[in-house]
C-alpha cells in the first residue's frame, strides 16, 4: 500500500490543513509520499520532510505549477499515480478543483471531504449539507479522496525526516491563464464568512461598550455581531444582526455575550459549531443551546478574556 | 454563442431530511423537490448573458427520471430555449453524468458549458471538473463573476481567502457560487410559454454511455447530535475547555 | 412594599425576581422601545409558583402586568412604576405531545414557532402562524386569541386551544386541561380568557390541537389591476383550490412599492406599477398533486384577467423570499417611522372605498402623509400604517378618528386580531355595543374584583 498525499501550500509555507490529511493518510496503513507543486516552493519541501508520518517529497518546482492551475496540476497528478493505491489531500479550493479532474483521467469515482476513515476502501462522509452521514466504500483499484480537514487531528509538523525527490516533468497545458488575484484582507473578518464570530446583546448596555468585545474579536481574528436587541437599542448598525431576519452565520465558534438567546437569534446561529455563552443570567434561553456557558458579568469577564486569550 | 447549462433536480433546500429507520438512505417519499440552487444560479446566469447579447441559445440538460422534466421546464420558464431529458431511474455517479455530458458537448458543440458547483444531496462537487478533464477543455469553478471577453471568458473564482480571477479560452466549463446572481422567479406568461419549447427525450444508449460503478453507499446515518452543554466558572476553565476540548482556539 | 417582593422572593428564589437596572434594561414596549418601569420583574417557574405570588399580591392589593414574548401592538404589556411584572419566559416547557389525539400540552411561555417545531416533529402541524412567530409567546397568542396568515384556513388562536390552566387574581389555579375535541359539560370557561388580554386570570398552561402537516405548498405573488379583480381572484381561488388556499395576502401598491423598489430592502419580482399585489399560498399533502392545481387555478385566474401578472416560486427558497417581503414589518417600521398602526376588519366589499376615502381625510390635513396599507383580505382584515412625520398627542386623536369613525358605519371592528390593550381602549365602543360592555365589566368584577390584573386595559375606567 502507498499513498500519495497533495500539499497545500502558498509557495512559502505548508498549510496546516495538509497535517489533518496526513492523519487521514496514515489511518490508511502504508507510506506516504507527499507532493509539493508550486514554483519557488523548496521551503514548503523542507517543512514537509519534517512532517512525522512521511516517507518521502515529490518537490515539483516549476513556474506552470505556481497558481495551482486545475489543468496543469492534475495531469502531474495522474502521471505520478501509477506508483500509488491512494490519493489523498485536505479539500482546499486547489484541491477541490483539481482533484475531480484528475478522478476522472484515471476512470475512477472520487470520494469527496471524508470525515473518517473506516478501511482501507470504506469512509464516512457528510451529505445533505451535514444532515446524514454516509458510509461510502470505493471500488476502484486508485482511491481518491479529499479530506474535511476539521474531522481529523493534526499530525505533528516536527519530528519527521523524508527525503525529497524532485520531479522534473513540465505540463503547462494552457486554455486557463492567471489574470489577479484578490485575498481578503487581514483585520476583521466579515460576518458570515468568519469561522469565528463573537456578538452582543442588550447586555452591552451601550455602544461604546461594544469596544470591549472589539478588542476580544481582535484577539480571536473573529468577527463581531450583534443581537436584534442590541440594535434596536442603537448600540450597532443593521448590519451586524446576527439571526432570522439578519445574518446566518454557522462559525467554528460563536461567542454570544450577553444575549438571552430569543428564537430569532438561534435561528441564525445555531448551526455553528461550538457555541460559548456569556451571561449574568443562569437562566436565560441562550445556555440551553451552548456548549459552553459561564455565568457572570460580561464587564469583568470580557476584559479577561481580553488578557487571557 | 451557445450555451449549456446542466441542472439536477434536488430535495428542496428547506426541507429538513430524514435519515430511513433501515439506514438504507434518506426519505424522499413525498417531499419538496425542486431545481439544485446552484444550477438555479447557473440557469440565471446563462440567461443574464443571453439577455446582454452574448449567448444566442441556452440549451438545458438533466439527467434522471421523468419528474426531472418539471425542472427542464422551470429552466425554460426563466429563459432557456430548450431542454434534453436523458432519461434513467437510476441516481448516476459524478464520473458517469461528466461522461453522458461530454457527449452531449460533441453533438451541441457548445461554447460554454455552465454548472452548478455542487448539488445540495450529495454534496460531491466533481461533475464540473470531470466534464472539464474528459473534454480536456479549461475550468473555472466556484464562480462569482463571469466575463465574456471575445474567445476568452474571465471567471473570478471564490477561493480560500479571497477571489482569483482566470481567464480560458472557449470552450469552457464553468462552475457557479452562491454569490455569481441571484437567480429570478418564473413569470406566469413564461411558465405558460416554457410548456411548448421543445423538450428533447433521450437515453444513455442514445449517447453510448454505460453506466459503471465505481462508489457503493453502505449505509446513511443521523450525525451524531449535540451534546448538552456545561457550565463552567471560570474564564481561565473556559479558555482551558476552547483550547484543549473543543480546540476552536 | 419591600415587604411583599421579600415573600415574593422567598418563592421563587433571588435570582427570579429582577429589580431597577435589570427591569429597565428592558424594553416595555418593541415599538418605542421605552424601558420597563414596573417596581420589579417577577419570573416564576410554574403555575404552583405563581399562583403563591398571586396570593401574595392579593393580600397586598398588588396590581399585576403579564409578559409573554412582548410582541403586542397595542401597550397591552405596558407597566406603571407601581405595578409588579409576571414574565413567563421561564414556562417553556413542552410537557408532552400525543400523536394519536393530535394534541401538544405546554407551558404558557414556550414561543409559538417552537411549538410548531415540536408539531412538525411528530408529523403535525400547529396551525397559528404570525410573523413574530420567533418572539411570541402561546400565553400571549392565547391572551390576545392573536389571528396571523393562516386564518383563512384554520381560523384563529381560539380554534386551535382545547384547554387551559389559569391562575386568577387571588391566586387560585383553574385547571380546565380539556383534550378532547368535544366537552359539552356546563360553560366552556377557556373561552373567557381567550382574547381577554390578561385581565381576568393569567394563562400558564395549555392543550393545543395540532392538524395534519401539510408539507406541500405552493407560493406566487400575483398583481391585480383593481379591486373588482382583487375580489373575484379571492373567490376563484377559494373555489379552484378549495380546503388548500393557505394564505391570501393582499399589499396594497402603498406598501408593496415602498419595501421592494422604494427603499430597495427586498428585489421586486414583480413591477410596482399595480394598484394590489396578492401572496397567495396553496397547501395541500401530495407535491405533485398540489403544485399542478396550485399552477392550474394561478393560470386560469390570469386567463380570466383576474389577475395581470404573476410569479410562482421554484422553491422554498423563493418561497421565503416573497414571504419576507410581506413579513417585513421592521422594515416598515424603520422606513416610515414615526408611524401609527391599525389593525381594523371590515367588510371585504367596502374596503377599497374606505382605503381611498382614508387616503383623501388624511391627505386633506397633512399633504405629504403617508398611508400605507396590507392585510389578511380573506379575513376581511386589514393593517394599516399612517405616517405624517410626527407622532404628537393631537396628530395621534385626528388620525385615530378619521380611520375609526367611518368604521361604525360600515360596521367594521377597531380591532381585528392585536387586541385593545391601552391603545384602543377609548374607542372600544365603536365596536362594542353598551350592552356588551356593560357584561364584559361585570365580568372583570366578578373575576377580578380588585383590579389587579392588567389594570386600566382593555374596558372603560369604572367612574
Amino acid at each position: 500500500m502507498s499513498i500519495l498525499l497533495i500539499a497545500e501550500h502558498d509557495n512559502s509555507t505548508l498549510n496546516p490543513a495538509t497535517l489533518s490529511a496526513v492523519t487521514a493518510a496514515s489511518q490508511l496503513g502504508g507510506d506516504i509520499s507527499i507532493l509539493v507543486a508550486g514554483s519557488g516552493c523548496q521551503s514548503v519541501a523542507d517543512e514537509a520532510a519534517q512532517v512525522m508520518g512521511i516517507s518521502k517529497v515529490l518537490l515539483a518546482d516549476n513556474a506552470c505549477y505556481e497558481k495551482g492551475l486545475a489543468e496543469n496540476l492534475s495531469v502531474l497528478i495522474v502521471e505520478l499515480a501509477a506508483d500509488y493505491n491512494h490519493i489523498i489531500a485536505a479539500a482546499s479550493s486547489t484541491i477541490k478543483d483539481t482533484m475531480p479532474r484528475v478522478a476522472a483521467l484515471l476512470d475512477v469515482g472520487q470520494l469527496s471531504e471524508i470525515v473518517a476513515v473506516e478501511s482501507a476502501d470504506t469512509f464516512k462522509r457528510p451529505i445533505y449539507a451535514g444532515n446524514a452521514i454516509a458510509t461510502v466504500q470505493s471500488l476502484d483499484t486508485v482511491k481518491v479522496i479529499t479530506v474535511r480537514a476539521s474531522a481529523f487531528e493534526k499530525a505533528k509538523a516536527e519530528g519527521g525526516n523524508a527525503n525529497t525527490e524532485v520531479v522534473d516533468v513540465v505540463f503547462d497545458i494552457g486554455g486557463s491563464r492567471f489574470v489577479s488575484e484578490e485575498l481578503v484582507k487581514s483585520g476583521r473578518p466579515e460576518l458570515t464568512a468568519a469561522s469565528t464570530v463573537i456578538s452582543g446583546g442588550r447586555g452591552l448596555g451601550s455602544a461604546e461598550n461594544f469596544s470591549l468585545l472589539e478588542k476580544v474579536a481582535d484577539k480571536l481574528g473573529a468577527a463581531v455581531g450583534a443581537s436584534r436587541a442590541a440594535v434596536d437599542a442603537g448600540f450597532v448598525s443593521n448590519d451586524l444582526q446576527v439571526g432570522q431576519t439578519g445574518k446566518i452565520v454557522a462559525p467554528e465558534l460563536y461567542i454570544a455575550v450577553g444575549i438571552s438567546g430569543a428564537i430569532q437569534h438561534l435561528a441564525g446561529m445555531k448551526e455553528s459549531k461550538v457555541i460559548v455563552a456569556i451571561n449574568k443570567d443562569g437562566e436565560a434561553p441562550i445556555f440551553q443551546v451552548a456548549d459552553y456557558g459561564l455565568v457572570g458579568d460580561l464587564f469583568e469577564v470580557l476584559p479577561e478574556l481580553e488578557t487571557k486569550l | 454563442m451557445k450555451i449549456i447549462v446542466s441542472v439536477k433536480r434536488v430535495i428542496d433546500y428547506n426541507v429538513k431530511v430524514r435519515v430511513k429507520s433501515d439506514n438504507s438512505d434518506v426519505d424522499l417519499s413525498n417531499v419538496k423537490m425542486a431545481l439544485n440552487p446552484f444550477c438555479e444560479i447557473a440557469v440565471e446566469e446563462a440567461i443574464r448573458l443571453k439577455e446582454a447579447g452574448i449567448a444566442s441559445e441556452i440549451v438545458v440538460v438533466s439527467i434522471g427520471p421523468n419528474a426531472v422534466q418539471e425542472q427542464l421546464r422551470t429552466a425554460m420558464a426563466l429563459g432557456a430555449d430548450r431542454a434534453i431529458h436523458i432519461e434513467t431511474d437510476s441516481q448516476p455517479e459524478p464520473l458517469n453524468v461528466a461522461k453522458l455530458l461530454a457527449k452531449v458537448m460533441e453533438v451541441e458543440a457548445p461554447e460554454l458549458v455552465i454548472l452548478g458547483k455542487q448539488s445540495i444531496d450529495s454534496d460531491n462537487n466533481q461533475v464540473g471538473q470531470m466534464l472539464a478533464a474528459l473534454t480536456r477543455r479549461p475550468q473555472g469553478t466556484f464562480a462569482s463573476k463571469v466575463t465574456v471577453e471575445g474567445g476568452d471568458v474571465l471567471v473570478t473564482r471564490e477561493v480560500d481567502g479571497g477571489l482569483r480571477t482566470l481567464s480560458l479560452t472557449l470552450p469552457a466549463i464553468v462552475t457557479t457560487d452562491l454569490r455569481l446572481n441571484e437567480p429570478r422567479y418564473a413569470k406566469l406568461p413564461d411558465i405558460m410559454k416554457a410548456k411548448r419549447k421543445p423538450l428533447e427525450v433521450k437515453t444513455p444508449a442514445d449517447f453510448g454511455v454505460e453506466f459503471k460503478q465505481h462508489i457503493s453507499q453502505l449505509k446513511v446515518e443521523t450525525p451524531a447530535q449535540r451534546q448538552a452543554g456545561i457550565k463552567l466558572d471560570s474564564v481561565d476553565a473556559l479558555i482551558d475547555k476552547l483550547k484543549n476540548e473543543a480546540k476552536v482556539i | 412594599m419591600d415587604t411583599l417582593l421579600d415573600f415574593i422572593e422567598k418563592v421563587v428564589g433571588a435570582k427570579n425576581i429582577l429589580r431597577g437596572e435589570d427591569v429597565r434594561a428592558r424594553p416595555a414596549d418593541w415599538i418605542t422601545k421605552e424601558p420597563c418601569l414596573a417596581l420589579a420583574l417577577v419570573r416564576p417557574a410554574n403555575a404552583e409558583q405563581l399562583s403563591q405570588v398571586m396570593a401574595l399580591c392579593y393580600e397586598a392589593d398588588q396590581p399585576v402586568v403579564t409578559h409573554g414574548g412582548l410582541t403586542g401592538l397595542v401597550r397591552g404589556a405596558v407597566a406603571a412604576s407601581n405595578e409588579l411584572v409576571i414574565s413567563l419566559e421561564r414556562m417553556t416547557e413542552i410537557e408532552s405531545v400525543d400523536p394519536v389525539g393530535g394534541t401538544l400540552t405546554v407551558q404558557a411561555g414556550v414561543p409559538l414557532q417552537i411549538v410548531q417545531e415540536a408539531a412538525e416533529q411528530i408529523g403535525m402541524q400547529f396551525a397559528l402562524d404570525l410573523g413574530a412567530r420567533g418572539s411570541c409567546t402561546i400565553g400571549g397568542n392565547i391572551a390576545t386569541n392573536a389571528g396571523g396568515i393562516r386564518v383563512i384556513r384554520y381560523g384563529m388562536m381560539r380554534d386551535q386551544v382545547l384547554g387551559l390552566e389559569v391562575v386568577l387574581a387571588d391566586g387560585s389555579v383553574v385547571s380546565s386541561m380539556n383534550n378532547m375535541l368535544k366537552n359539552n359539560a356546563g360553560y366552556d370557561l377557556k373561552h373567557m380568557f381567550i382574547g381577554s388580554e390578561g385581565t381576568l386570570g393569567i394563562v400558564t398552561r395549555a392543550v393545543l390541537k395540532l392538524q395534519p402537516q401539510q408539507s406541500a405548498s405552493q407560493t406566487a405573488l400575483v398583481a391585480c389591476d383593481s379591486f373588482e379583480s382583487l375580489v373575484g381572484l379571492l373567490q376563484h381561488m377559494r373555489q379552484t383550490l378549495g380546503g388548500e388556499l393557505g394564505a391570501f395576502e393582499v399589499m396594497w401598491r402603498s406598501y408593496y412599492a415602498l419595501l421592494t423598489k422604494e427603499s430597495g430592502r427586498h428585489n421586486a419580482p414583480l413591477d410596482t406599477d399595480a394598484p394590489f399585489y396578492v401572496l397567495i399560498e396553496g397547501l395541500g399533502n401530495d407535491q405533485a398533486e398540489t403544485a399542478q392545481r396550485f399552477e392550474q387555478a394561478i393560470t386560469l385566474a390570469f386567463e380570466k384577467e383576474l389577475l395581470s401578472d404573476a410569479v410562482v416560486a421554484n422553491s422554498d427558497t423563493q418561497s421565503d423570499r416573497l414571504w419576507a417581503i410581506r413579513e417585513d414589518i421592521e422594515g416598515l417600521s424603520e422606513l416610515i417611522a414615526p408611524r401609527f398602526v391599525f389593525d381594523i376588519s371590515l367588510p371585504i366589499i367596502s374596503m377599497d372605498t374606505y382605503v381611498n376615502e382614508l387616503e383623501a381625510s388624511v391627505r386633506e390635513i397633512w399633504p405629504d402623509a403617508k398611508v400605507v396599507v396590507f392585510g389578511h383580505l380573506g379575513d376581511g382584515n386589514l393593517h394599516v400604517s399612517i405616517s405624517t412625520g410626527d407622532s404628537n398627542e393631537e396628530t395621534r386623536i385626528k388620525i385615530e378618528s378619521l380611520v375609526y369613525k367611518p368604521l361604525k358605519e360600515i360596521g367594521g371592528s377597531i380591532s381585528a386580531e392585536h387586541g385593545i390593550g391601552l391603545k384602543k381602549k377609548d374607542h372600544l365602543s365603536i365596536s362594542r355595543n353598551p350592552g356588551e360592555i356593560a357584561l364584559m365589566m361585570r365580568l372583570k368584577e366578578a373575576m377580578d374584583p380588585k383590579g389587579l390584573l392588567n389594570r386600566g386595559k382593555v374596558l372603560p375606567n369604572k367612574n
